[in-house]
């Protein structure tokens, strides 16, 4: 146990480093940075797009009012916030490492080596625009919605969150680990890329079929859909216990996937 | 063949936007009780989100980055000895690029079309499609234009990289790339009627969906003439600023 201890506080150190060296390099170049929070929020609006479409129409879609999508597209954009900035950004690089033998290097290391390739780089503008816009509509759709946020409550929904963001974490890590075999990779980046938007609006727009999918097959929905449902108090005791299930097993899965992936590499010089 | 597999990529991608789009608007049509919605009948909408997808990736450009690439490293400098100008140059690339996604949207658009025409009925007229050619090869024309006057920025900044993204997003929001610009109320929509961006893909889409009179299709190509040549000169003005200030960094 005490191994374990040690192990997740190297690796916590080792982040806060990350975390420090990535906000450092984006300030040197602060209006990069600026421009890139702009972009980022016209991608956010281009999903207010939705939210446009539904409210001027006032309807309620499958038992879904505006407000509770309102609720559902800011909690998508906080994960979005948490994939984009802190896996995504690193997930770009991956075929390049593999590619290049840069992966010598990272192999060496003294930490995991899963941790280093996924997890190493952050980018705060893509964080901060996603998290603003999204906790601003959260907080806005709470108030309309009248729902009464008792602690308990609101450490629900964080720990969904946090949940949806590791599934994230996981089942789009899956497809990246192809470019172990693959060296042209630029098309899975792609159609993952677009998948993401998948969670765009809530699961409800789909039919039951695909919906049953999304959950339980290949379980894009559950990134995002389960802390808005729990807050209006929407979610069956099944698919909350789901909700913990999921993340567990995708990240054995992950593991599994990983270590015979990693087998697979030899260094571009060798 | 670098730029087929793109523009076959993008369709791909683009496929899951639509998927989003038609359950959205299937599940509001579901949920409401009127017959349209901001004044579309579902197959209206339908028709009008399949093609938008379409002919948004048939008029989008591209070329941005490369003339960015060719300012900034001095590629340009080469066109100015040789017997043809870089407006020729990238217009006939442009051009060769676009006949052969042509066709490819054109294949496209039918069996998207006919896929979902057997599902469900769909208010297709031929007269119409056959009416929203000559506007959508107007649609490009104007859209290439304009990318090539923004690309003229890089004579000025150091770094358009994500300047290019922005305007690129803005375009496909205002133009009706991704929801008909009828969402965002009669107002909004009535300004953008001053902008030539609404001319590239709400414009000849609506065509195909039979929402527009003769008349209305006839002033619409009259007003994308007028922006054409509107763009022509702006393009000539600020490639000939452009290219003094190009010359003064390289001699």
């Amino acid at each position: 146990m005490s191994k374990l201890i040690n192990v997740v506080n190297k690796h916590l150190i080792v982040y806060i480093q990350f975390l420090k060296l990535s906000l450092i390099t984006q300030m040197e170049y602060r209006w990069n940075f600026f421009i890139g929070f702009i972009v980022e929020s016209g991608f956010i609006f281009t999903k207010i797009m939705y939210l446009i479409v539904i409210y001027n129409l006032d309807i309620t879609i499958n038992g879904y009012s505006p407000d509770e999508i309102l609720l559902y597209v800011g909690t998508f954009s906080i994960i979005t916030a948490f994939y984009t900035g802190f896996i995504m950004i690193n997930f770009y690089e991956i075929p390049n490492n593999i590619k290049k033998g840069d992966l010598d290097l990272l192999i060496i290391k003294p930490v995991s080596l899963q941790f280093m390739l996924t997890l190493r780089k952050i980018d705060f503008s893509m964080i901060l625009s996603n998290f603003l816009g999204g906790t601003a509509m959260v907080i806005m759709a709470i108030l309309k919605l009248n729902i009464d946020l008792t602690f308990s409550y609101f450490l629900g929904y964080i720990l969904l969150i946090f949940l949806g963001v590791i599934v994230a974490y996981t089942l789009f890590l899956i497809p990246q680990l192809l470019s172990f075999w693959i060296i042209e990779t630029k098309a899975i980046f792609n159609i993952s890329d677009k998948a993401w938007d998948f969670n765009t609006m809530p699961m409800v727009i789909y039919t039951k079929i695909i919906q049953r999918i999304g959950i339980f097959l290949i379980p894009i929905f559950t990134i995002s859909n389960f802390p808005s449902m729990f807050l209006v108090g929407k979610i069956s005791n099944t698919l909350l216990i789901w909700a913990y299930i999921v993340p567990i097993i995708l990240f054995v899965l992950v593991r599994i996937f990983w270590n015979y992936a990693i087998k697979n590499y030899s260094s571009a010089s060798s | 063949m670098e730029y087929r597999t793109n523009f076959l990529l993008n369709i791909f991608g683009g496929f899951f936007t639509l998927v989003i789009q038609l359950y959205l608007w299937s599940s509001i049509f579901e949920n409401t009780s009127s017959k349209t919605v901001f004044g579309y009948t579902y197959s209206e909408l339908i028709i009008y989100t399949v093609m938008a997808a379409l002919v948004t990736n048939l008029v989008s450009t591209g070329f941005e980055r490369d003339i960015a690439l060719d300012i900034k490293d001095g590629g340009l400098s080469k066109f100015l000895i040789q017997p043809i100008n870089y407006f020729k140059f990238r217009s006939s690339c442009f051009l060769g690029q676009k006949c052969s996604e042509l066709l490819v949207t054109i294949i496209l658009s039918v069996f998207l079309l006919c896929t979902i025409n057997s599902v469900m009925d769909l208010d297709l007229n031929i007269i119409n499609i056959f009416f929203s050619i000559i506007p959508i090869l107007l649609s490009i024309l104007l859209n290439f234009l304009f990318f090539y006057c923004i690309s003229s920025l890089a004579f000025w900044f150091e770094e358009v990289s994500m300047l290019f993204w922005g305007v690129n997003l803005l375009t496909l929001i205002i133009s009706g790339s991704i929801f008909p610009l009828d969402i965002f109320g009669e107002r909004l929509n009535y300004a953008l009627n001053f902008l030539p961006f609404k001319y590239t893909v709400y414009f000849p889409i609506n065509i195909i969906t039979g929402r527009l009179s003769p008349s209305m299709i006839l002033n619409g190509v009259l007003i994308q003439l007028v922006w054409i040549v509107i763009h022509f000169f702006l393009l000539k003005a600020l490639w000939k600023i452009g290219m003094n200030k190009y010359l003064a960094v390289g001699g």
